[in-house]
């Protein structure tokens, strides 16, 4: 005689079901990173840095703009760039954010090496410069605050009322 | 156990849609602020090469490390569009995870 065990049916539904509810905790689309907090305040402490320095520039007569006056801020701004640079980088999903940031250090070395070959900065170029460095200020803390989501956003499997 | 799976398709569908239509107006001004703002920028350019507060040389150097700013700006969109398919994708998945939810207890 052999007896044959067969599954009950409800208790088969109720195991695929959990099964389900089990899975879709582990299958929730993620495209961006989670907003961080830190990175949004450091990135307008360094644009708030990078605009004083050009106000303190364009302060001064055109004629005593000489590299050396500046050469200590444009190292301790160009370290403060690299760390956002660096925060971005090692972030997942975070291409845009670390792109941006790159933007910013590879302009912030090209007005520095400029301004280390004529020995100058005139007023013209300051000028725009300082307004472009804000704007990808405005954009870098943009893409940050683009990344802040609800509970809900962020894991709608987890009831969040 | 009641459970309809079409149905539950098209409220699905119909979250992730309403997530889209709400959020796709914002990208598309951060689009057009970002061509925006960039037009007014190269207008300030022209003018100060007109004046003569930046030469030729300079010109050129500006226009090309506007590209970099427009590029930066539209990067900044592009993270928005990103977080609206994230929601719109969860929505609909907290659609299906509430329906199963209400389903098991009819077990």
């Amino acid at each position: 005689m052999s007896i044959r065990y067969s599954f009950p049916n409800h208790l088969l539904k109720f195991t695929i079901i959990a099964l389900a509810i089990f899975l879709l905790g582990g299958c929730l689309v993620k495209l961006v990173d989670d907003y961080d907090s830190s990175t949004f305040e450091e990135i307008l402490q360094v644009g708030k840095k990078v605009d004083k320095f050009y106000g303190d520039l364009l302060e001064v007569n055109s004629d005593e703009r000489a590299y050396q006056k500046f050469r200590a801020q444009y190292v301790e701004i160009e370290v403060d760039i690299r760390s956002l640079v660096t925060r971005n980088k090692i972030r997942a999903l975070n291409e845009e954010s670390t792109q941006i940031s790159e933007t910013i250090l590879k302009l912030w070395l090209k007005y520095k090496d400029a301004h280390k070959a004529n020995d100058t900065y005139s007023d013209g170029t300051a000028r725009l410069d300082r307004e472009r460095f804000f704007r990808l200020f405005v954009a870098a803390a943009s893409a940050e605050r683009a990344k802040k989501l609800t509970a809900d956003d962020k894991d709608p499997t987890k009831n969040s009322k | 156990m009641s459970f309809d799976i079409e149905k539950v398709s098209n409220e699905m569908i119909s979250a992730a849609r309403a997530v889209l239509f709400a959020e796709s107006p914002k990208i598309q001004s951060c689009i057009q602020a970002a061509f925006k703002e960039e037009q007014n920028v190269l207008e300030t350019i022209a003018n100060a090469r007109l004046k003569g507060d930046i030469d030729d040389e300079e010109l050129k150097s500006q226009l090309e490390d506007e590209k970099d700013v427009l590029k930066a700006a539209l990067l900044a969109c592009k993270v928005k569009e990103k977080a609206a398919a994230q929601k719109a994708v969860n929505a609909a998945i907290k659609v299906l995870s509430d329906a199963i939810k209400v389903a098991i207890p009819a077990l």
